[in-house]
């Protein structure tokens, strides 16, 4: 093998796995340094700050590309799921329900937007649904439904639009296929104290089951 | 022979994708064009707030037309709480403190400073901050060491937020309650979310400190006007009565 030949195949092995691996890391749904905790994806803040996580360059590369304020240390702790319980990736022709209890926060919020954190468009308004304007049952607990319909109780719209109209509007597909279809769910906790991982660990979060699709 | 130079050849290819890896993640939040610092702050006037809204599907995150002359009145963002209305204002420090606040906005706030590549080097809630509204000044270790050399007294109920960071943003997350929200009118939302110089009641012996200060114009009546009136309580909002 050539001298020449030699150093063509590094610089090749370099490009391809450097940019690669770089990419993939970025591109990745849970970059490193979340955590898991059940079916949520907890985001550290990525800031100067002083959890061990702040200052993970995955995660603030990611920041970086995706040109996005994550909540800080001391706003509040960010969940992301992209899939219900069982595992299936959550769509929006489909009717969902969370049950089970947040953890303990001055203001929890649990929204629905596309996989790269638009808004879906929604005549109603029901992009999402807090803490201090759910309706429970006698006994504290409560459900949450979401779907494209209207529902009776807790309800989170998942879009009004037709999908072709959705199709037409789609510049960019991020993130892959199924743009349109799938969705983000995110729940924000303001105001927690639990921004150690082990604290987040110790919680219950809620789960998202699927009730029905057509 | 072959086997072993092929196998130097992979080792130092894959080391040099280690590099390169590691270069990209290094520098990303420095060389990004498109994150929340380059695309969306920095285009900005500064000292001036500017209503955030949350990006809608087919909205590409890089929009913003810079050939386009005609002034910003509101920014696109994407993962923001669609319960919570938002503001984004971009200051320096070069010319002294920035005094950051609002007027007549009650319930739950939380903010976040930020600078190169979106990252966040302070943030607060209003159940830190004893469930006030935001009145914070952040300064540079040096300015806020002359302004105590000056005993100002205009430090006072302020939370002081040092750092060496010349150039940075704020963003004001608002929560949605009872139907108020953050003007999305920029007109309007001047009148709710500040983030202006800072200018300290006059002391004794300001010398050292009046270079910063008098650069600034006709903010600095507003601001101390507006102090006064925060400290005797700000019984005039309109929203909490």
């Amino acid at each position: 093998m050539s001298s020449l030949s030699r150093i063509s195949v590094a610089m090749g092995l370099a490009v391809v796995i450097g940019l690669g691996s770089t990419d993939f890391f970025l591109r990745a749904k849970a970059p490193l340094g979340t955590t898991k905790h059940q079916m949520w994806t907890a985001w550290p803040s990525t800031g100067l700050g002083s959890n061990a996580n702040a200052e993970n360059p995955y995660l603030q590369a990611h920041t970086a590309r995706n040109g996005t304020v994550p909540l800080g240390d001391n706003e509040g702790i960010l969940l992301k799921t992209y899939r219900d319980v069982s595992g299936d990736t959550l769509v929006r022709n489909c009717l969902y329900r969370m049950i089970g209890d947040v953890p303990t926060s001055q203001l929890w919020t649990l929204s629905v937007s596309d996989a790269v954190g638009r808004v879906l468009p929604n005549p109603s308004l029901r992009f999402g649904i807090e803490s201090n304007q759910l309706l429970r049952a006698p006994d504290g607990t409560f459900d949450i439904w979401l779907s494209r319909d209207v529902q009776p109780g807790n309800w989170i719209s998942l879009g009004d639009l037709p999908e072709d109209l959705y199709t037409a509007n789609e510049q960019v597909p991020v993130d892959g296929r199924n743009q349109n279809q799938s969705f983000l769910l995110t729940l924000r906790l303001y105001g927690a104290n639990l921004s150690s991982e082990t604290s987040l660990s110790a919680v219950e979060f809620p789960t998202i089951e699927k009730v029905s699709c057509p | 022979m072959i086997n072993r130079s092929l196998f130097v050849t992979l080792l130092i290819g894959l080391f040099l994708a280690a590099i390169i890896h590691i270069g990209i993640l290094l520098f990303a939040p420095r060389l990004s064009v498109s994150d929340a610092w380059e695309a969306i702050a920095l285009p900005l006037e500064p000292f001036v707030a500017v209503p955030v809204r949350a990006m809608r599907p087919g909205e590409v995150f890089n929009d913003l037309d810079e050939s386009d002359d005609t002034p910003i009145t509101e920014v696109p963002m994407r993962d923001l709480d669609p319960q919570f209305s938002h503001a984004i204002c971009r200051f320096d420090l070069n010319s002294g403190p920035v005094h950051i606040r609002t007027d007549g906005f009650e319930g739950f706030w939380t903010l976040n400073l930020f600078s190169a590549g979106g990252i966040s080097f302070f943030s607060t809630n209003e159940q830190v901050n004893a469930g006030r509204p935001p009145n914070i000044l952040v300064t540079t270790p040096s300015q806020v060491s002359s302004l105590r050399a000056n005993n100002s007294a205009s430090l006072n109920n302020l939370a002081l937020v040092e750092t060496e960071i010349l150039n940075a943003a704020v963003l004001f997350r608002a929560y949605r309650q009872h139907q108020q929200a953050l003007p999305t009118d920029m007109a309007e939302l001047q009148s709710v979310f500040y983030c202006s110089p800072f200018q300290q009641n006059p002391a004794p012996e300001t010398e050292e400190v009046q270079p910063a200060a008098t650069v600034l114009d006709e903010p600095i009546l507003e601001t101390e006007a507006v102090i006064e009136a925060e400290t005797t309580e700000t019984t005039e909002d309109p929203l909490t009565e």
